[in-house]
């Protein structure tokens, strides 16, 4: 208990009592620290995984955001393996409840201890040195020590505790992009409306929301367009009683690291998603019996506070696709930025082209952007080229560096997930969720190699954690292009089996054919 | 012989183009285009496909 003073709360001192020792502890329960968790206890380590909601998987599975896109890789196929066995995946969507079986299923299998609805409230520090962390308990705090430390917290709470250099939101103010909160709908005819003039010319909505604007039906508008609709496998399928997942529901000029806002953002992000059911029900086709099933338990926040680490990923990086020799997941997502203040969503980054400001996308994805750029400029790829004459070479994908999960000067500690070292253009790209998977396994595997070998994972050789990473079934680019003293096609088995992704050098050759005008 | 081709609702996710063994699909503005003369009819793209937006056709 605290003693009230009229000048100053202060908390008093004394001593904690420890909750355990660990080897290694992950902050965060979503796909990153998953990862992290169980590539750590995988490899012997007394592995502690924190996660302040009820289940894990957080925004893959809590934010009913049920599309796990990106590369699949490692501990990523396991895990798409494991849906697909018990009919939880069709076509990239996952049903979130059976991803939360699967999750705890694979968690207990690799040994890894969980706390379930517990916050990290503090970092215990011994200079610049992670020793443990504070967790709050219904009988008060309590000391958790360990040995490596990696921050899957979305917010980098215990980077932050840990007195590490972080930034938040957009440079000028802070902001972050618009955070959405997705919901469910039961009752609905997937082939009436797949099968729909809507669907076929209007697919993502955009006039149909005008019209409704305009005369009333849709009575205010959460976006400009439909961001994206999946199916809930497992639930009854194509027998007019599906189930399918919306992002539509948006909070604008968002704070996701302010109590206040968070909740402003669930209150409203309820209110819309009625709202917008209701809407759905009366003007989409194949929706005429559907049924608000679900708000999602967790808000979609796209971006919050990031660690400043080794190397900062930019918008350059995804703008040229660039490689680094410390690749330790790759990415194949553009920019996808929802709008901080106004409706839709910017696809394109400003990027210094031959001397002057252009507005690049990364790859033809960035034509379905929903904001033009400024100054009626048009938008145009890496090489300057505007819609009709782009080419984009297939197989386009960039690195993720170690050095982002690295956090300047804090030793023992590593960050994965949507708060890696990056600008706002580049994290709306890496952030997807089997990106975020990749970059908790590489962490995981960074913490348990470092503790092997006694030394801070600032000063792990990426070539002995790429090694490892890569024998473990992770896709670096491996066989894509050159790692430097690492080789090409360094793992057999993705040669031999075209489960995995295909081999890009036959992408290459044969679209030489076809792309080259 | 069965071919694939991209209907409507491409949302450019682009797994199809990462999937396809053979390099049939390359992406322009409009989305995914499968090159019918590559196409050996695996139907992985079909299967990856994020939109449902690929279908089977016989030739």
């Amino acid at each position: 208990m605290i003693t009230y003073n009229e000048k100053s709360i202060r908390e008093p001192g004394g001593e904690l009592p420890v909750f355990g020792e660990y080897d290694v502890i992950v902050v965060g329960g979503g796909v990153a620290g998953v990862g992290a968790a169980m590539a750590a206890g995988k490899r012997g380590c007394k592995t502690l995984l924190i996660e302040a909601t009820s289940a894990l998987g957080g925004l893959v599975t809590m934010g009913l955001v049920n599309i796990p896109l990106d590369f699949v890789s490692g501990l990523g196929k396991e895990m798409m393996r494991e849906l697909d066995a018990i009919e939880g995946h069709w076509h990239r969507n996952t049903d979130p409840e059976k991803h939360k079986l699967v999750l705890d299923r694979m968690i207990k299998r690799y040994n890894v201890e969980v706390l379930f609805v517990t916050s990290v409230v503090d970092a215990i520090m011994e200079g610049d040195t992670v020793r443990g962390v504070v967790i709050q308990t219904k009988t008060g705090r309590r000391a958790v020590l360990g040995k490596r430390f990696v921050d899957a917290s979305g917010d980098s709470d215990l980077a932050y505790y840990a007195g590490a250099e972080t930034e938040s939101g957009r440079p000028s103010d802070g902001m972050s992009q618009a955070c959405s909160l997705e919901f469910t709908l039961g009752g609905v005819n997937w082939e009436a409306y797949r099968n729909s003039d809507l669907k076929k010319n209007d697919p993502r909505w955009v006039k149909r929301i005008r019209e409704d604007l305009a005369s009333g039906l849709l009575p205010y508008e959460s976006d400009n367009h439909l961001n994206w609709i999946t199916h809930l496998p497992g639930r009854p399928q194509h027998c007019g009683m599906d189930e399918v997942s919306i992002c539509f529901v948006h909070s604008r000029r968002c704070f996701p690291l302010d109590p206040r806002d968070l909740t402003r953002m669930y209150f409203e992000g309820r209110a819309q998603s009625h709202m917008l059911a209701a809407y759905i029900k009366k003007a989409i086709p194949g929706f005429e019996n559907s049924y608000l099933t679900a708000t999602a338990s967790l808000l979609g926040v796209r971006e919050s506070r990031r660690i400043v680490g080794e190397y900062r990923l930019t918008a350059e990086d995804i703008a040229f696709t660039k490689k680094h020799d410390d690749v330790i997941a790759i990415s194949n997502h553009g920019y996808d930025i929802h709008n901080f203040e106004e409706t839709g969503n910017i696809k394109w980054a400003p990027i210094e082209l031959n001397g002057e400001t252009q507005y690049v996308i990364s790859n033809s994805g960035g034509f379905g952007t929903t904001t033009p750029p400024p100054d009626g400029k048009p938008v145009v790829n890496c090489k300057g080229q505007t819609a009709e004459f782009a080419e984009f070479e297939p197989g386009l994908y960039y690195d993720i560096p170690y050095r982002c999960l690295v956090p300047k000067r804090v030793e023992n500690l590593l960050a994965a997930g949507r708060n890696l070292s990056s600008d706002v253009y580049a994290q709306s790209g890496a952030r997807l969720i089997l990106c975020c998977l990749s970059m908790g396994e590489a962490a995981g595997t960074a913490a348990a190699m470092s503790l092997a070998q006694s030394i801070t994972p600032r000063a792990l050789d990426r070539r002995a954690l790429q090694r490892e990473l890569i024998a473990n079934g992770c896709n670096l680019g491996q066989n894509m292009r050159e790692i430097p003293d690492i080789g090409r096609g360094a793992f057999e088995e993705n040669y031999q089996n075209p489960e995995f992704r295909a081999d890009a050098r036959v992408i290459q050759n044969a679209a030489n054919e076809f792309t080259r005008k | 012989m069965a071919k694939y081709q991209v209907s409507d609702g491409c949302c450019f996710c682009m797994e199809c183009q990462f999937v396809c063994p053979v390099g049939a699909i390359s992406m322009d503005s409009k989305g995914a285009h499968i090159h019918e003369e590559k196409c050996i009819g695996c139907g992985k793209c079909a299967q990856n496909c994020a939109s449902e937006a690929i279908e089977r056709k016989e030739i």
